[in-house]
């Protein structure tokens, strides 16, 4: 007979109640998917430690506290506080991206070439992804951060509004934009993004 | 129409190859956090536990 899983908010009730085991639980469900937004949108592994660390203690203060509402979207819960946190370190670092989402004179062509010469020589799987990572990594953090959103945690685009704190609109503006600039730098670096 | 909000963008349309690829290119970045980093959490999340039982505790001394 299968165990019959938890749900988000029977572990946060039972937690809230002093039982650490099914805290544990609830970190071990979302561990992996909060930690890799974050390192997907500050890209060094210390910072991504501290943001994660960061996460969860106001996580935990705020579940102790008795101020989570339960509405079924614990994770939605945490990748917004996730978000306000690197936010803040960029505010902090005076490093929060300057580009607007709704130009398209994003100046991604004053990078630096983000193929290698050996890339059109024999271009395998591996190679597409570090290229399209770069390529990724270039974009705006608004951008990027929706683009991991819809397209890896597959989430809606009322989900990422709401995380990130703009409307629909905004989102899906900023999506149209992210995947206008990917093709941009892809033909500008003569990328062929097929396998 | 969402509401009282006009959406002004649609959903781009994506081919498939290219969203594999932009997936793909993610989960081969994939990171998984370090076990201290864990440990810390678990750590504060068990300190607040007795330091909340432990104020509880002072507040029943106190009440009584």
């Amino acid at each position: 007979m299968s165990e019959i899983r938890k749900s988000d908010y029977e572990l946060i009730e039972s937690y809230r109640k002093g039982c650490l085991s099914d805290f544990e639980l609830l970190v071990s469900r979302y561990q992996e998917q909060i930690y890799n937004y974050v390192f997907s949108l500050v890209r060094d592994r210390q910072l991504t430690d501290d943001i994660f660390q960061d996460t969860f203690v106001k996580i935990i203060r705020t579940l102790k506290a008795g101020l989570y509402k339960d509405e079924g979207k614990f994770i939605q819960f945490a990748m917004r506080i996730a978000h306000n946190l690197i936010i803040d370190h960029f505010r902090k670092e005076n490093r929060i991206p300057v580009v607007e989402s709704s130009s398209e004179d994003y100046n991604y062509l004053d990078n630096a070439p983000i193929t290698d010469p050996s890339v059109e020589q024999g271009m395998i799987v591996d190679q597409i992804h570090t290229d399209l990572r770069k390529m990724i990594d270039r974009l705006p953090m608004e951008q990027k951060e929706v683009l991991r959103m819809r397209i890896y945690d597959d989430m809606s685009f009322k989900e990422i509004a709401d995380i990130t704190n703009v409307s629909i609109n905004t989102a899906l503006g900023r999506m149209r934009y992210a995947l206008i600039n990917l093709r941009k730098m892809a033909e500008v670096n003569k990328m062929c993004l097929t396998y | 129409m969402i509401g009282n909000a006009t959406l002004n963008y649609s959903e781009p349309i994506l081919d498939e190859t290219f969203t594999d690829q932009i997936k793909d290119a993610f989960a081969a970045d994939k990171r998984m956090p370090g076990k201290s980093v864990l440990s810390f959490i678990m750590g504060f999340a068990a300190a607040f536990e007795s330091l909340e039982s432990g104020m509880l505790g002072t507040m029943g001394v106190i009440n009584n």
